[in-house]
């Protein structure tokens, strides 16, 4: 496969991308996980594919009206968490199922023959372009810059938001800042597993990550390392049977989570 | 001396139509050690998010060291319920502590200076942690992780500290401890406990408000009868749940409290 990764552009692109992906998985799926915005987040994702159809109708790259819906979406759900009494779980619920509705209906607003969403929907690692290479690229660098120049604030933040308001921090601010940052990362990975299969991804490096340490930083660290070893092993058996990527991708991962849940607490169960 | 540090005027705060508190007025003097304690839902969190700035008051004006809540609130140090947060958050003990020395404007890629090392390592062995830094705080007792708490509150270095039910679910032993590490610092620093564990009150407040949407105050800890009856509504549960008679002021045939 090295050989095929250094001739063609398409598995390069694939490359960079599910490295890429891991990065954001395993920084904002970790945050996710101990913040219980997990469903949330899989939410957001549901909400862009609304973008995606708008972007089609408007014959805009759809990944930029998956960008404006996702950002829209997040932005929008902590207004409304804030202002009213309703409860987060419902509001995800009705959000995630009208943003799939706009999509399609969006997608039957077009004249002629209708796109193919599946890319969309269940990821296309192998049909990244350049240019989404670059998209990547920029939202990655800024999600990493924004958690790690603010580590020990959003430490503060995500455990004990209570007491960092009390001491002065605006936690508002980190509220509205860690959904968009969910929001992006849902962009990172659209191309990658796809809006459906996104949760997958952004909890199962984390969880298993968790079974090896307590510390935040090292749990961050071990998720992008699982997330690196299992995407780029799933892109390399899709290429390898010509089975699709995303779903690969997630039942390789989905799959090792399991095993090694089961591995680890027999170990401790035996010591 | 009588130097007042929290100044509460005429308070009123209401969750939808309900009054949760009503007309609260209270005065707490430097170092003055006091016990806010009244029935579960009688408002004693909300009073405290309240001087904490976490809830809006309807109305009323509240003062700390004469300024407003918001330029106060970095005085405070704030000590949660245990039960409020998630304890599998993968944090240790020296972390925890050390979250006390945050504060806004830190800016980018902020690094806990030696002093603020230097300060929690201090508080940790004063409070009898320094053992257990390194610990993840899921897999600490309930009075050591009371006792964390408490140092992340003294981290910031705070004139007042205020506690909610620092002692809920604590034996007997973990909660003299603890009231004695309260008792230990009271010489600097303000402190207010919210609370409705009665078996404290004698030997270690120094004052004593009822809270039951009002705020009955007691100067001392002569708390009557009379008064809590009024406050719980029922001293046949009082005694149910425990409460030792001591508590209370020898009620029968003495005058209640001036």
């Amino acid at each position: 496969m090295l050989e095929a990764i250094l001739k063609y552009n398409f598995l390069q692109n694939a490359v960079y991308s599910a490295l890429m992906a891991s990065v954001v998985c395993g920084i904002i799926g970790t945050i996710i996980i101990e913040k219980n915005l997990v469903m949330m987040s899989g939410g957001i994702a549901h909400t862009s594919f609304g973008g995606v159809g708008l972007g089609y109708y408007l014959n805009i790259e759809p990944i930029f009206g998956a960008l404006f819906f996702a950002l829209f979406s997040s932005i929008a759900i902590v207004m409304i968490r804030k202002k009213t009494e309703v409860d987060s779980d419902t509001l995800i619920g009705i959000m995630w199922a009208m943003g799939m509705s706009l999509g399609i209906l969006f997608i039957s607003f077009m004249q002629g023959y209708p796109p193919d969403m599946s890319s969309y929907l269940f990821g296309d690692i192998l049909t990244v372009t350049d240019m989404d290479i670059n998209i990547m690229l920029i939202l990655v660098a800024f999600v990493v810059f924004a958690i790690t120049a603010l580590f020990n604030q959003w430490k503060a933040y995500l455990f004990d938001e209570e007491f960092s308001y009390v001491r002065g921090l605006n936690t508002n601010f980190y509220e509205y800042f860690l959904f968009i940052l969910i929001a992006l990362t849902v962009i990172v990975l659209i191309r990658v597993t796809g809006i459906i299969l996104i949760i997958a991804l952004l909890t199962a490096p984390p969880a298993m990550a968790k079974l090896f340490t307590y510390n935040l930083k090292k749990i961050i660290f071990l998720a992008i390392i699982f997330g690196m070893i299992f995407s780029i092993s799933g892109l390399w058996l899709s290429y390898l049977f010509n089975i699709p990527s995303g779903a690969t991708i997630i039942l390789l991962i989905g799959t090792a989570y399991f095993l090694l849940t089961f591995i680890t607490k027999r170990l401790n169960f035996g010591s | 001396m009588e130097d007042v540090i929290i100044k509460i005027r005429n308070l009123n705060v209401y969750f939808d139509e309900m009054q949760v508190l009503k007309d609260i007025n209270l005065d707490v003097n430097r170092k003055q050690f006091l016990a806010i304690m009244g029935p579960n839902g009688g408002g004693k969190t909300t009073l405290l998010k309240v001087i904490l700035g976490l809830i809006e008051p309807d109305s009323g004006k509240i003062e700390i060291a004469g300024r407003g809540i918001q330029e106060g609130r970095g005085l405070i140090g704030y000590v949660p319920q245990i039960s409020d947060f998630n304890k599998q958050f993968p944090i240790n003990v020296k972390d925890v502590i050390l979250m006390g020395r945050i504060s806004d404007g830190e800016g980018l890629y902020h690094n806990y200076s030696k002093e603020d090392v230097k300060k929690a390592e201090e508080i940790m062995k004063d409070l009898n942690i320094y053992e257990i830094k390194d610990r993840q705080i899921g897999r600490l007792s309930g009075g050591q992780l009371q006792r964390v708490l408490i140092g992340r509150a003294l981290a910031s270095e705070p004139e007042i500290l205020l506690l909610d039910e620092p002692t809920a679910s604590l034996d007997a032993e973990s909660r003299s401890r603890i009231y004695n590490i309260l008792k230990g610092i009271n010489d600097q620093i303000t402190i207010i406990v919210v609370t409705h564990d009665l078996t404290a009150i004698s030997s270690y407040f120094d004052s004593v408000a009822c809270l039951n949407r009002e705020l009955h105050y007691h100067g001392n800890d002569n708390v009557s009868k009379e008064d809590v009856d009024q406050i719980y509504g029922c001293p046949v549960d009082l005694v149910a749940h425990g409460v030792p008679h001591r508590v209370l002021n020898e009620h029968e045939g003495v005058d209640s409290n001036a």
